[in-house]
């Protein structure tokens, strides 16, 4: 006798169930909001926030310009937090020692590099001619929404891309 | 190419790639259609990356979808 498995309830579910009722001008959600596609934006929103977080909200840029997409959708979430990891660290890697001393090994590779020579003279170049805000990217609503009991929320969207201190905050507020 | 085909045929289509003018303002106007291009597609690229990073959050700040805003039908 054959049985039918009854789907799972996800929060992909959810998500389709909530679009078909409150938002009935879409056709067919089910195939939209398929689980696998919904896991790739989930996948992509993922890396994309680890690598804002180990530079700058400018990263957005450079990866739109260089059309990296594609690229940063083949790369796994290890990879990719070896890649936040040489952006933010770039000359150096903190390693702690049988002895418990933490000593830092300075590291040359090509990869290293580029993000010296080239990722970070591009963002401070960005930074000084072309000033961004926060509510550039994170609109009055999507705020709310994220920071519920924050009072300053009109703070939060005056703060500058190259506000490094203040951006990796907020992003830590989103990530995490 | 993409680019430099969809120009040259728009060129033609308007007429402008009569024997008047020179190969340097084809080429211009060639170069000024890529750039037009390649400027919308990497605004494509930037508005599902915001769009995208944006999802991401709203799922893991809440888990459920009960909050979530309209960026997930942007993308």
């Amino acid at each position: 006798m054959r049985v039918t498995q009854k789907p799972k309830y996800t929060i992909f579910t959810e998500l389709r169930v909530y679009v078909e009722r409150c938002h009935p001008e879409i056709p067919d959600a089910s195939t939209i909001f398929s689980r696998r596609t919904l896991d790739r934006y989930f996948m992509d929103g993922m890396s994309i926030a680890a690598l804002c977080g180990a530079g700058s909200f400018y990263i957005l840029i450079l990866l739109a310009c260089s059309r990296a997409r594609t690229e940063i959708r083949k790369i796994d979430g290890t990879m990719i937090n070896r890649l936040a990891k040489i952006i933010r660290f770039p000359t150096s890697i903190f390693h702690l020692t049988t002895k418990g001393f933490l000593t830092d090994y300075y590291l040359d590779t090509p990869e290293r590099r580029l993000v010296k020579g080239d990722i970070i003279p591009a963002i401070a170049h960005m930074c000084q001619l072309y000033p961004l805000l926060l509510k550039v990217i994170l609109p009055s609503t999507t705020l709310d929404e994220l920071f519920p009991e924050e009072s300053d929320k009109l703070a939060i969207q005056e703060v500058e891309w190259g506000n490094i201190q203040l951006t990796d905050h907020i992003l830590d507020q989103i990530i995490y | 190419m993409k680019a430099l085909i969809h120009g040259q045929s728009t060129l033609e289509a308007q007429g402008t790639l009569d024997s008047g003018s020179s190969d340097l303002q084809v080429l211009m106007r060639v170069v000024e259609q890529c750039r037009s291009l390649e400027i919308r597609d990497a605004c494509l690229q930037l508005t599902y990356l915001v769009n995208a990073l944006m999802l991401a959050a709203q799922m893991n700040r809440y888990g459920s979808f009960k909050h979530l805003g309209i960026s997930i039908l942007m993308i």
